[in-house]
């Protein structure tokens, strides 16, 4: 029987949007809906990247400066929790349209805080209603002087990756100054990152090395979008020397407006450079594209393997994995593939089931060619919620889930949402930190499987 | 230039649209026409009549990657481009929402851009948000009102000129008034005295002729079939003066009142109907905010509408699943079922992560959800539920718990018919109605639900036995109902007692049909829906309740096995656990004194079941300085609008008073957002959180709370708030 609880266990559009708005630091996402459509999205996430207007005061001892107060964090609009405010609708709301108390709501928050940017999203609830907002919204900005961005549909049941594209599309047509184009200033080439999203597993340790990583091949990141980049930076997207986008699902429509709009080259990564090959990989083609030289990235990739090599060979002996041990993993194809390129190709462990999910994007033959590669395609599509004994990469949701009927499961979080375990220290699947501390999980696991058998 | 065509329903809005796009063509203009109306038969007379496949019909059977504009437009006289927007079944989903559906298509493609002239043909009257998509800024720029004198055509025309003025309240959208004559009485008066009371011109007038009739019949406009005729040449002319650039005008529409005195025939005054009244209910401070520190308070008061706790759906949902024999079929968009698939499997994550323990209520093997999309919302959802609900019924599935969220309810699924059905397939189905936020918050949904399977689901006929007992209402997400119930049934087992039904905790539906099986039912808590059930179990079942809810504290809950002991006929069972047990809490209590000597105790409480409380307090030698209680002992329904209210401001005032007068070392409260004005070096002990019942609940806290006095140190981490300050940017 396909459980249908993990099928539905995908984030929809709305989150996509919600995520893609606050990727960039300062912006006011509300939600123009009741409380309840707030709930969820406002204690989701909160700990993947650091940020000051994260954080408020509830004694006034620690006073931050930008801090929300208790007065606002208490209101009607946050009810205690800072993130993703909605304007608290009523049903008579619904009948009598919701603009009075949506202007209620952005002077209010604006009375108490300065904002760079402001986003209001429908919920599915306001979006049928079909209100002429706009006229509303143009009359706060040009009040305020600050821009915003109305999502008037959050395309119900539509995934979030699909809401995150759509929504940073509409983000570059409202804040990007297009007539900027390339890097004037320095000899050091400067690109975008594309693709990492607040929302995500790591994203603040995945930006860290791929920046490490670019920084290694003369190459510095000008805007990473989607993760506290702020409107000073997005504005100038167009100045960098190229795009590269790191997520297909998260990207595609990204990716069209970006080639159409600017003359900087769009590189396509065809995912998160997942294990050490697929690093390396990354840094040459990006090194080739850019003209600059990779030869300390590829030491450092290097030195990094000779590490792993150590502490695969002193756990598992010469003879490697073991040969009956197997995996599980489910996410989005073009993450699907670095994880089975790594564990596959590079460890040697044959998978058992390999569960894309957000196949609406389309990107599924990634990891079909990726797995036909490696004679692993009976893998794809075997039902995750049937395996047994395996390492399983996935969220917490799916983790805890198959241990409620399996015996021997070790999980390895790649997803959110995460068991509750706070990480401080800024983690990552990508790049060769990456392959280290999946490495780590992995031979980890191993020795916990092994110990029942 | 775009056009948009208003008027009664029946006017002839569609026959002057189709004539007015056929002239605009023959002067030479590339035209679509687009008919907004759901019966879509606004582009006939252009394109002869053909099968029209509207917009909202394509959308619903074409897959997203198939769609293509060509599909949808049709090519009528002289290259006018034919769409119509379509609609649901009448009585079903949303006409509004699928208009605004309709035109995000046509944006998708471009679709307009490839014309000089839109004209769009509208039903008749501004009804919703949806209908006045075409008069937004961004659509049409350019207004026709068609009405004859006849007095409803009129007020059509008048409320549509509201519309307007509301939409777009300073602009000037209006061309003028296409005057279709009826031929009814000095109907030419009339509406000349309208066009002068609402400062339009008649820009074209329309005599009654069967010309128009004839042509219909051959499925053509006149302007098609015969050009040179009068009427024809009354619409080419027309479209020559729009071509010229026609002056626009203001809506200025005629008040109710005003209204009234002109259809009796006299003459309105010249003031016209107010724009609905936008009134920022706030002043808008002239300067952006100010730094913090000073910061300067909007108008309106932040506090003054009490929110809604939570989603009535999501309450729903989290009580449903709790049923372990039934499958969960949430209708709903995806972003419902993941925000509460991700709410109620928090628990179980925790669970496994914070205590290694797995709670498989927690994670439901049959839940789905309907995943409502667009044109479920549009044409109505009841098809995709049907199947869904067939399907669980396939696997086997023998109980559905069917909870609505906004969305259904909005475009007015009725999932009644469905039940039926499921039931002569021996299925049952029950409806849980959270829909819209008419349901309420997450504790309605939740009520809603409990009371739902109070009321359907017990069988009426069952007949009682001896030594079982039920236990109704425990908290399903509380991190201390587990070992509460545990403890309970560890304690009725060693008087020969078992549990008959959780109802609604973990259970099966099977115990939940078999609850009159027990003499006696517990109530494990109460509060205004606890009574409610209690009401629904004794009134409609005849069933008893034990009196109070679960204890907490040793007197208390001596005195409730007493009671149950001499119900079930136990009583030195009862006794027999009692004495052991007292034995233990002595000699707690004399540990746990000297732990709290000289230590001053503040209670900032809910006035409602905290006896417990006091008498731990009496036990332990506590130097109680204040106690401030909240709300009075009869009040059951102190919750989260109180913190919303006036008295709480009250009450917070007197903490802060007491605080500074009596300094306290330990505060007891069970509010977590009072925390916020009690200074950092008083501790507190919140009573919302992780409290148990039976006898040691008092005792258990006390030896927790004991632990806060035993750590003074501050911690330097404090010095670094400037270079986070500095650095986190």
């Amino acid at each position: 029987m396909t459980n249908q609880y993990l099928r539905n266990s995908v984030a929809d559009h709305i989150t996509g949007a919600i995520s893609a708005c606050e990727g960039i630091r300062n912006n006011l996402v509300i939600l123009n809906g009741p409380i309840g459509c707030k709930t969820y999205y406002t204690f989701s996430g909160v700990d993947s990247v650091v940020r000051r207007s994260d954080l408020w005061s509830l004694r006034g001892e620690l006073q931050l400066e930008d801090a929300m107060d208790d007065h606002l964090l208490r209101s009607q609009y946050c009810v205690g929790s800072a993130r993703t405010p909605a304007t608290n609708l009523r049903y008579t709301d619904y009948i009598f349209g919701t603009g009075e108390q949506l202007h209620r709501a952005l002077n209010d928050f604006f009375a108490e805080r300065k904002y760079d940017l402001f986003t209001v999203i429908q919920t599915p609830g306001t979006s049928l209603l079909g209100e002429a907002l706009e006229p509303e919204l143009d009359e706060i900005s040009s009040e305020f002087q600050i821009p915003h961005l109305f999502i008037e549909s959050p395309a119900f049941s539509e995934n979030s990756m699909i809401g995150y594209d759509e929504t940073t599309v509409r983000l570059m047509e409202l804040l990007c100054d297009r007539t900027s184009s390339g890097n004037k200033d320095t000899a050091t080439p400067r690109v975008n990152l594309f693709g990492f999203d607040s929302h995500e597993k790591f994203p603040e340790g995945g930006l860290k090395e791929i920046t490490r990583l670019l920084k290694l091949c003369g190459i510095e990141v000008h805007t990473a979008v989607g993760i506290n980049c702020p409107v000073s930076d997005f504005r100038t997207i167009g100045e960098a020397d190229a795009n590269i986008i790191l997520c297909p699902e998260r990207c595609k429509k990204t990716a069209e407006y970006l080639r159409t709009h600017f003359n900087a080259p769009v590189y396509e990564t065809g995912g998160m450079p997942i294990g050490f090959d697929l690093t390396e990989k990354f840094v040459r083609e990006i090194s080739e594209l850019l003209g600059t030289d990779c030869t300390a990235a590829l030491d450092d990739i290097e030195e990094n393997r000779a590490r792993a090599f150590y502490y695969i060979a002193h756990c598992m002996g010469s003879s490697g994995f073991p040969k009956d041990l197997r995996y599980a993993a489910e996410g989005e194809p073009s993450v699907l593939c670095g994880y089975v390129d790594f564990l596959s190709g590079y460890l040697g462990i044959k998978p058992k089931a390999i569960h894309p999910l957000y196949t609406q994007c389309h990107t599924e033959n990634l990891i079909r060619e990726k797995l036909q590669e490696l004679h692993c395609e009976d893998a794809l599509e075997q039902d995750i919620a049937a395996v047994n004994n395996v390492l399983l990469l996935a969220g917490a949701n799916t983790i805890v889930e198959l241990n409620t009927y399996s015996n021997n499961i070790f999980g390895i979080e790649t997803a959110n949402p995460g068991s509750g375990y706070i990480h401080v220290i800024p983690k990552t699947y990508v790049g060769c930190q990456g392959a280290l501390y999946l490495l780590e999980q992995v031979l980890n696991g191993t020795k916990l499987l092994r110990s029942w058998l | 230039m775009q056009i948009a065509v208003y008027g009664k329903g029946g006017i002839g809005k569609s026959t002057m649209s189709a004539n007015l796009s056929a002239a605009l063509a023959a002067c030479g203009s590339k035209v679509l026409q687009i008919g907004c109306d759901p019966k879509h038969d606004s582009t006939r007379l252009l394109h002869h009549g053909r099968k029209v496949v509207t917009i909202l019909d394509y959308l619903l059977n074409t897959p997203e990657d198939e769609q293509k504009l060509d599909d949808v437009l049709m090519t009528g006289f002289l290259d006018t481009g034919c769409v119509e927007a379509g609609g649901p079944r009448p009585g079903m989903g949303c006409a509004g929402r699928g208009i605004l559906t309709a035109f995000d298509f046509l944006n998708q493609f471009h679709a307009m851009e490839h014309y000089d002239q839109i004209v769009y043909d509208v039903l008749g009257d501004v009804v919703c948000g949806g209908f006045a998509v075409p008069v937004r800024r961004q659509y049409a720029n350019a207004v026709f009102l068609v009405t004859s004198g006849e007095s409803m055509a009129i007020y059509a025309a008048n409320n549509i000129l509201c519309g307007i003025k509301n939409l777009n309240p300073n602009g000037s959208q209006i061309a003028g008034i296409i005057y279709n004559s009826r031929g009814v009485g000095d109907e030419s008066k009339r509406v000349e005295d309208f066009a002068q009371a609402v400062h339009l011109p008649i820009l074209a007038r329309i005599p009654r002729s069967s010309s128009f009739a004839q042509a219909e019949k051959e499925a053509m406009t006149l302007v098609e079939k015969d050009p040179d005729s009068t009427e024809a040449k009354i619409f080419l002319e027309l479209a020559g003066k729009l071509l010229n650039q026609p002056r626009l005008y203001p809506a200025q529409p005629l008040s109710e009142e005003q209204m009234e005195l002109f259809m009796r025939g006299d003459t309105p005054s010249q003031a016209t109907a107010p724009v609905q009244e936008k009134k920022p209910a706030v002043v808008i401070p002239p300067t952006p905010a100010a730094p913090s520190g000073t910061k300067k308070r909007a108008l309106s008061d932040p506090f003054s509408r009490v929110p809604l706790y939570g989603c009535a759906y999501r309450g729903a949902v989290d009580l449903a699943i709790h049923i372990k024999d039934a499958a969960v079929l949430g209708h709903a968009p995806k972003s419902c079922t993941w925000y509460a698939i991700n709410g109620f499997s928090s628990y179980a994550r925790r669970g496994l992560y914070e205590r290694g323990i797995l709670y498989p209520a927690f994670v439901p093997r049959q839940f789905e959800n309907t995943d409502i999309t667009v044109n479920d919302a549009v044409y109505g959802g009841i098809d995709h539920a049907r199947q869904k609900a067939l399907e669980m019924a396939a696997r086997g599935i023998r109980n559905i718990i069917a909870v609505t969220a906004c969305i259904p309810g909005l475009s007015g699924d009725d999932l009644v018919p469905l039940q039926k059905e499921l039931k002569t397939l021996g299925v049952n189905m029950y409806i849980i109605h959270t829909d819209g936020i008419e349901a309420g918050d997450y504790n309605d949904g939740m009520a809603l639900c409990y009371k739902t399977l109070a009321l359907e689901a017990v069988d009426s006929d069952v007949t009682p036995e001896p030594d079982c007992i039920n236990i109704v209402y425990e908290p399903t997400i509380s991190s201390q109902t587990d070992k509460n119930f545990m403890d309970l049934q560890d304690m009725l087992e060693k008087m020969g007692i078992r549990i008959n039904c959780r109802f609604l905790c973990a259970e099966f539906m099977e115990n939940i049909r078999q609850f009159k099986k027990a003499p006696y039912s517990i109530m494990a808590r109460y509060d205004e829906l606890g009574h409610q059930l209690q009401n629904i179990f004794e009134e409609k079942y005849g069933c008893k309740f034990l009196d109070g809810e679960l204890p907490r504290g040793f007197s208390e809950t001596a005195d409730w096995l007493r009671m149950v002991g001499r119900l079930y006929g136990k009583t030195a069972e009862a006794e027999q656990v009692i004495a052991e047990k007292q034995l233990q809490y002595r000699n707690q209590i004399d540990a746990l004194k000297p732990l709290y000597k000289n230590k001053k105790v503040l209670f900032f409480l809910n006035n409602k079941i905290i006896d417990w409380i006091f008498e731990l307090s009496r036990d332990l030698d506590w130097n109680v300085v204040d106690s401030i209680l909240i709300g009075s002992k009869e009040d059951r329904t102190m919750d989260w609008r109180h913190q919303f209210s006036k008295d709480w401001d009250g009450n917070l005032e007197s903490l802060k008073k007491s605080i500074a007068e009596k300094k306290p070392d330990l505060i007891i409260l069970n509010h977590s957002i009072a925390q916020a004005c009690i200074p950092a070096d008083i501790f507190t002990a919140n009573l919302s959180r992780d409290v148990g019942s039976g006898f040691f609940a008092g005792t258990e806290c006390a030896l927790r709370w004991s632990q806060l006095f035993e750590n003074s140190l501050e911690g330097r981490w404090k010095h670094d708030k400037s270079i986070f300050e500095k650095l986190c940017r």
